[in-house]
């Protein structure tokens, strides 16, 4: 298939998860719109809202409409990281002899439901870490990859912060948005009586599947970014940074620290993602302050002056953005453009796709210390040809 | 250029053509304010420039003024690009299809096909003409200027110019009188029937006037009439002495030099000139002058007939320029006339200023 057929495609695709996610939630468009553009691009997601505004319903209408493995894992302060990972366990085998097995957790799906995640230790939420960044468990010295494409979906409640652990930093960084989900329109809101008098379960078909979604990425990495729009993005993850000389005076002004390097990534990433769902096919500077809001809000930290101000995460990156805007066409990075990597075929994400089964699998049973991550199995292969 | 440019192009000469517009008003709004800050002083201190000077000054005032002004305008694909993209919130499209315009891909095909699909929904004109303002300015002062320029050149009055700076008003022509050219034949004819110098030394002598005649006939003022007639006496006397420094007899010199003297002074005596070193026009060795009786003598100071028409020749008057009629004129010749008479001046004085102000010799006749 070639990029028009796959660009095609994929805005066909986005159009049918929106369609089917719209029968079972009504309202929160751009929350839905920006989990699509995270799953599509690979990153995690957390969601913040009051209880009863259809965040869970949101993830499980999806695991449904991306016709993926779903599992949910609802975070309480007792729950251990076996709970989430999985554990070894003895087992007799066909002959009696006793051996270990390792037991898969429910992390071990394509779609997981981190359902208040705040309530859980910091012991427990860091079982996530691993997982969430290189999509692989290890357990007992033995590393267990998990089938792609993978995301978290994690929710937390912004109230009711007692017997709460709130997420470490490096926990929040991994999380490519942070999505605010508030609450609905009186309309909306007679919306969602009417329908849940109906029925309570969801109703969303099946109508993207895993290899399309790798596909949709693949094909999302190629879109092109103009060397001023990438200067622009990584100015404006600078200008959170209050250390920096050149930060600005909002940094300054209203920041306690900044965002990592991997804002950064989550906004051209992403971006690319939006800009297909769009109908383009480069990156422009709407897309990146569009998406600095969720892509920023949880990695930086306002200080009291904002605080006293009455200022939230979002304003403060009102002002960021108003202040970068000088910045756009002045193209200060010297970088010669180079060629975007081409979007892979649907074969080869299959390919990939079962390359990665493969290996998770090969890795799992035969307890195989040296693990493989699909970029290996690739690295080996072109190796092996060369040799 | 890519078929994927087409339009990109379209909206690319449209932005050249709007430079080009703008660096011409520029241009012309400095070469003309150039010329009007040259020509206002000049009027105002009375300095005069050959127009020549003012074609030059706004040649190069438009060429400085349209070259800084292409120089801060002029422009390329990639600024193109960004302007188009921002004027017509194309999202980047254009720029992206720009930076990678050289590299191949399906991805960057695609980007390039939208990008010349955007740009094609709109019309070229749909672009703003930029710093229209300031064109428009610059055009209204180019405009000014023009109509300015003749007005200032016809009705400023030098009135900053100093009565020391201020230059002389221009010599009016010399008119040759009638007599003068009937003198001037007569004297060609005289030296071609001549006796007495031989034929080279004649031929020299008689080109030298008839040049001095063909010169006199494109007019000449008072003053370079004098040049011309020293000129040719000069020649002549080179031709002259070119003609005895052949293998001639002492005799024939003598003759040859006779004559040469002859035709100068009644030259200088022709144009009422006088003659270099005192020797007075009109004191020739022709045989048939020097009479002292003779009326048109002007040696003889007795004559009443050397007074001249006072009202036929130009006066220059040190507070007028030149007057060719008038009360002032009169008075001055009275004046010069009464200071003669009581012995004020003397004859060479009064004959100096006679030839050089009231040089009318046509009642000569």
């Amino acid at each position: 298939m070639d990029n028009r057929a796959q660009a095609e495609n994929f805005s066909r695709s986005v159009a049918k998860i929106k369609d089917e996610i719209k029968k079972d939630l009504v309202g929160q468009e751009d929350i839905v719109n920006n989990v699509i553009i995270a799953i599509i691009a690979g990153g995690n997601v957390l969601l913040e809202g009051v209880p009863g505004v259809g965040k869970t319903r949101l993830v499980r209408t999806l695991g449904k409409a991306l016709k993926l493995p779903f599992s949910r894992i609802q975070f309480t302060p007792d729950l251990m990281p076996s709970d989430v990972t999985g554990t070894n366990i003895i087992e007799k085998n066909a002959e009696g002899k006793m051996n270990t097995v390792f037991q898969k957790g429910p992390i071990f799906a394509n779609l997981v439901l981190a359902d208040e995640i705040n309530r859980a230790t910091p012991k427990t939420q860091s079982a996530m870490l691993e997982v969430m960044q290189e999509h692989r468990v290890t357990v007992a010295n033995k590393t267990y990859f998990i089938d792609e494409p993978f995301f978290v979906l994690a929710t937390q409640n912004p109230i009711e912060q007692d017997g709460t652990y709130p997420l470490p930093e490096a926990q929040m960084d991994r999380f490519m948005f942070k999505l605010l989900v508030g609450f609905p329109s009186v309309k909306e809101l007679a919306d969602i009586v009417n329908m849940t008098q109906i029925t309570m379960e969801e109703t969303a078909n099946a109508v993207v599947d895993g290899a399309t979604i790798l596909e949709m990425r693949e094909l999302a990495k190629s879109v092109p970014v103009v060397p001023d729009v990438l200067y622009y993005a990584m100015r404006l993850v600078a200008r959170t940074h209050p250390e920096l000389a050149d930060s600005g005076e909002t940094a300054k002004k209203y920041v306690k620290y900044g965002c990592s390097p991997r804002a950064g990534q989550a906004l051209i990433t992403a971006a690319k993602v939006r800009a297909l769902i769009d109908g383009r096919f480069n990156v422009s500077y709407e897309d990146i302050d569009a998406l600095a809001y969720p892509v920023l809000r949880h990695r930086m930290k306002v200080n009291y002056t904002a605080i006293n101000e009455k200022l939230t995460v979002d304003d403060v990156i009102a002002k960021l953005i108003a202040e970068n805007a000088k910045e756009k066409g002045t193209g200060k990075l010297d970088a010669k453009p180079e060629k975007p990597v081409e979007a892979v075929t649907s074969a080869n994400a299959e390919q990939t796709v079962a390359t990665a089964e493969a290996s998770a699998e090969t890795a799992a049973t035969d307890g195989n210390a040296a693990a493989t991550s699909p970029a290996d199995v690739k690295k080996k292969k072109k190796f092996g040809k060369k040799n | 250029m890519d078929e994927n440019f087409k339009n990109f192009n379209k909206f690319k000469k449209r932005i050249w053509f709007d430079i080009l517009i703008q660096c011409i008003c520029f241009g012309l709004a400095a070469g003309l304010s150039a010329v009007i800050a040259v020509l206002l002083p000049c009027k105002l201190y009375g300095v005069k420039l050959l127009w020549v000077y003012y074609v030059l000054i706004a040649l190069g005032g438009f060429v400085l003024g349209g070259g800084i002004a292409f120089l801060f305008l002029r422009t390329n694909d990639n600024k193109i690009a960004k302007r188009l993209d921002k004027e017509l919130k194309l999202a980047e499209r254009v720029q992206t299809a720009g930076v990678y315009g050289n590299l191949q891909g399906e991805m960057l095909d695609l980007q390039r096909v939208d990008a010349n699909n955007a740009l094609g929904r709109f019309p070229v004109k749909k672009l703003h003409f930029k710093n229209i303002a300031a064109t428009i300015l610059s055009a209204v002062i180019a405009a000014g200027c023009v109509i300015a320029a003749p007005v200032m050149a016809t009705c400023i009055k030098p009135v900053l110019a100093s009565p020391e700076t201020e230059l002389p008003p221009e010599e009016p022509p010399r008119q040759v009188t009638d007599w003068e050219w009937a003198a001037l034949d007569e004297l060609i004819n005289y030296v071609k029937a001549s006796k007495k110098a031989d034929a080279v030394a004649k031929t020299g002598m008689v080109l030298e006037l008839e040049g001095l005649r063909t010169v006199l006939m494109d007019g000449v003022s008072q003053s370079s009439l004098s040049m011309f007639v020293q000129n040719t006496v000069s020649n002549i006397r080179n031709a002259v002495k070119d003609a005895n420094e052949r293998d001639i007899t002492e005799a024939q010199k003598e003759l040859n030099s006779e004559e040469e003297n002859y035709v100068i002074s009644k030259l200088y005596e022709i144009f009422s000139l006088t003659k270099p070193g005192g020797d007075e026009g009109g004191d020739s060795e022709n045989p048939d002058s020097g009479d002292k009786e003779d009326p048109d003598n002007p040696d003889n100071p007795d004559n009443p007939k050397w007074e001249v028409n006072v009202n036929d020749v130009p006066f220059y008057d040190p507070e007028k320029g030149y007057v060719k009629l008038g009360d002032i004129r009169e008075e001055y010749y009275e004046r010069v006339q009464s200071a003669f008479d009581e012995g004020a001046i003397s004859r060479e004085e009064w004959e100096y200023i006679m030839i050089t102000y009231f040089a009318d010799l046509s009642n000569k006749e």
